[in-house]
This record gives structure tokens, sequence and C-alpha cells, in this order.
């Protein structure tokens, strides 16, 4: 059966959000990391909710309530989203209460929203949606994860539209927590790899509108660290079964690094099309191939200025984290 | 009393993070839940923890929340009766 993304929206530290069009230029890394440029909320979310709300939250259900004005819905049939880490600034705030507190006296409204599925879930009662709301947390193929599982569902019977997306959002105190340790993959020089945050979402049908921005020609899962030969036979045998086409796509965006061996193993199967690296965009983060996809949608519609080469028609996505794990989506303009 | 009640609203405003709301805009006769600031239960649970945290208070019948809370008013008799 085939699957259309009939709606998308992302808030990302690329000014993505309410505008008809937007500029490739990296964003200010004055603070060490990139940080999402927030929209106002009230636009989106009743003033009495916002106050008790983190940014992740006020992303995915700012990012969310778009998307379905985009797709001209008022509800899906099912919300699915992936978050690597939650929310953090609740979490954190939940944390720090346990520590000064001695484990007393704890605030109920970090507790409650510091949860992973507090984005879907608060998504859900805003919209009154009674169906099926999971979240998916699996480390860098979170978002893979909760669009595959969307997949599965329109797949079947009695889904036609499903809200699918990606959050994470990044901290003081998680930025420096995680350039620590090895959550996050290290290069410097002149392409530094710099932390980031955003939401994403989209709808994903089995149903073709008028507002279908473009075809998803299937998504494909790589477990390195289950390989039984070495990375690159491993991974060569992996792209050449999703992508046995891979000649005729018109653009790879990568999350990829020009130091991973992974790049240029890409760089040979893929030929000489143009390769974009999103990150130097959106930053590191679990959900990012929500961003990646996003993006190509809006190549894919000609609405991104200072963009690599022609408007594309095919586009491969291809993503890998601190994990063991990559991921490839396809994307077709219709 | 007066200093009191004036410190309540900025505590309030800071824990319950009341977007847009100053003390000046708190009227201390104005109902805190419903109407006036429209305040809900787990604003109620915020509260709670406020009293036992900033002034040793723990209210052991919630039934009395509903007077206690009523408004700043009641909520400043209340703490100046049972602060230790």
């Amino acid at each position: 059966m085939e699957l259309y993304f009939n709606a998308a929206s992302a808030i990302s530290p690329l000014g993505s959000f309410e505008n008809e069009s937007i500029s490739l230029q990296p964003p200010d890394r004055a603070l060490g990391y990139f940080v999402s440029r927030e929209p106002d909320y009230r636009n989106t979310i009743d003033k009495k909710l916002l106050r008790r709300m983190s940014k992740f939250i006020k992303m995915a259900v700012s990012g969310s309530v778009d998307c379905l004005a985009a797709a001209g819905l008022e509800q899906p049939d099912a919300i699915i989203t992936g978050t690597g880490l939650g929310c953090l600034t609740d979490t954190i705030d939940f944390l720090q209460q346990m520590n000064e507190n001695a484990e007393t006296l704890l605030n109920p409204t970090a507790f409650m929203q510091s949860t992973h599925n507090t984005a879907s879930g608060q998504i859900a009662l805003l919209l009154g949606c009674k169906n099926l709301n999971i979240t998916f947390s699996q480390k860098n193929i979170s978002f893979e994860s909760a669009l595959l599982h969307a997949k599965m569902m329109l797949n079947g019977d009695g889904y036609r539209n499903i809200l699918v997306g990606g959050i994470d959002e990044i901290t003081p105190e998680s930025h420096g927590l995680i350039s620590q340790t090895s959550c996050m993959r290290k290069f410097e020089g002149e392409y530094p790899v710099t932390a980031g945050e955003g939401a994403a979402f989209f709808i994903l049908s089995n149903r073709q509108t008028e507002k279908t921005l473009a075809r998803f020609d299937g998504i494909s899962i790589f477990n390195g660290a289950a390989a039984d030969s070495s990375f690159s036979d491993s991974f060569s045998r992996f792209f050449d079964e999703s992508c046995p086409d891979a000649d005729h796509f018109d653009l790879l965006i990568t999350g990829s690094h020009p130091s991973d061996e992974v790049y240029h193993l890409l760089s040979e199967k893929t030929g000489d099309q143009k390769i974009l690296r999103f990150k130097d965009y959106c930053g590191e983060y679990d959900t990012s191939t929500s961003f990646a996809l996003w993006l190509a949608l809006e190549l894919i519609g000609g609405r991104v200025e200072g963009s690599p080469g022609s408007r594309p028609e095919r586009v491969l996505i291809h993503n890998q984290g601190s994990g063991p794990c990559h991921s490839l989506l396809k994307v077709t303009a219709c | 009393m007066e200093e009191l009640k004036e410190k309540l609203k900025v505590q309030l405003i800071a824990q319950l993070n009341l977007e847009d709301i100053t003390p000046e805009d708190i009227n201390s006769s104005d109902p805190l839940f419903g109407e006036g600031l429209g305040l809900d239960s787990i604003d109620a649970l915020e509260i709670i923890v406020l009293l036992q945290k900033e002034y040793g208070i723990k209210i052991e019948d919630t039934k009395k929340g509903k007077e206690i809370f009523q408004s700043i008013d009641t909520l400043a008799a209340y703490i100046t009766e049972n602060r230790k």
C-alpha cells in the first residue's frame, strides 16, 4: 500500500515554524549548542495550559496542532511520537527537588510532566482524542521506530491518518552532562558537531490528497552492533538491499559526518548526487531524523532558499547517532 | 498580615508559573479557584507543598482545603494562625 505525507510542521533552530519559505543558514552557535527558534505559543495553546508546559511539550503541542491544521484534520487516527531523552527540563526539575528536599515535598507538576509519554498525552488531551497514543524511546532511532509503527498500522485495517512526530529538547544542564559522556559524537575543526533540539510532526496517510507533500517510499533500520561481519561489509549489504535504486536519487540528506566511515560509503554508493548534512542546521539529537524528513519535504516542495542544486524529486535520508544504529528513509515527489 | 499577603502573591505567581500576572493584578479577597485566578486541582497540590516547604504547615484535613484556599486573605489568615 502506498503511503503519503499529507502535512508537516517543525520547530527547529532553523526557524522553520510558520514561515512560508526557509533559508539554509547555519544557526547561531553562541551557546555551544543549537536551540529552537520558538514561535509565540499563545497563538496555538491556551494560556492557562501553557503555564505548566516545558519547551518540550510546547514544541510538541504547537507542532502537532499546526500539522493537523495544515492537513485539514481535526483528529488523527493515532498519535505516535518518538523521543530519545523525553521531557528533560521537568525531569531535571524533579530530580533537583528530590535532591534538595531529601526526597520529600515534591511538586506535582514536574513529576507529572517528566514522563516520556507526556507529549503524546498532552496532544491527545488537547484534541480530546481517544485513539491510540504511544511514545517510542529508542535512542537515536526513536522517531524511526514511531514512523515504522505508523507505517505498519496504515498497512492494516481501520487507519487512515496518523500523526507521527519526533521531539527532543536540550537544556544547559543536559548539554553539560552530554558533553562529558560518549552520548554525543565529538568532531571539531571544519565540521564541528553541535548538540541541538527540535520537534517535527507529520500526517502519514494511506490516502493521497491535494495537500500531499510527498510519497513515503520506505524506512529501514540497521543495527551495527548486531552485524556479523565488518561494519563496511554489513552496512553495504544493508544499503544495497534497502536501496537497490540508489543511483536514481537526486539528493542524499545525511546525519553522518565527513569523518565517518559511513559517509564515504554513502558517497561511493550514491555516485555524484548532492549530499546535504542536515545536522549543520538542527544539531545532533536523538530524533533529528524528523528534522531531516521535514527538510526533505520542504526541498521537494521548493520552499527552501539556498538549497543545493535544483528542486529534488527523490530524496534519500540517512541518519546515525552515537549508537550503532543507522536509518534510511526514502521520499518521492508526487 | 499585609506583608504576608504580598509575599504569598509573589510566591504563588512563581510556584504556579502564572504568566503575565503581577502581584498587583491579584485582589486579596478574590477567589483563587474557578473564577478569579482560575486555579485548578493541580495548583491546590502545589499550594499544599508550598505551605509545608515555606511555612512548615501541613494540612492534615484535606476537607478544610477549600476553605483555606479560598483567597489570599484566607490563606494568609490560616498561615498566621498555624505557622511554626
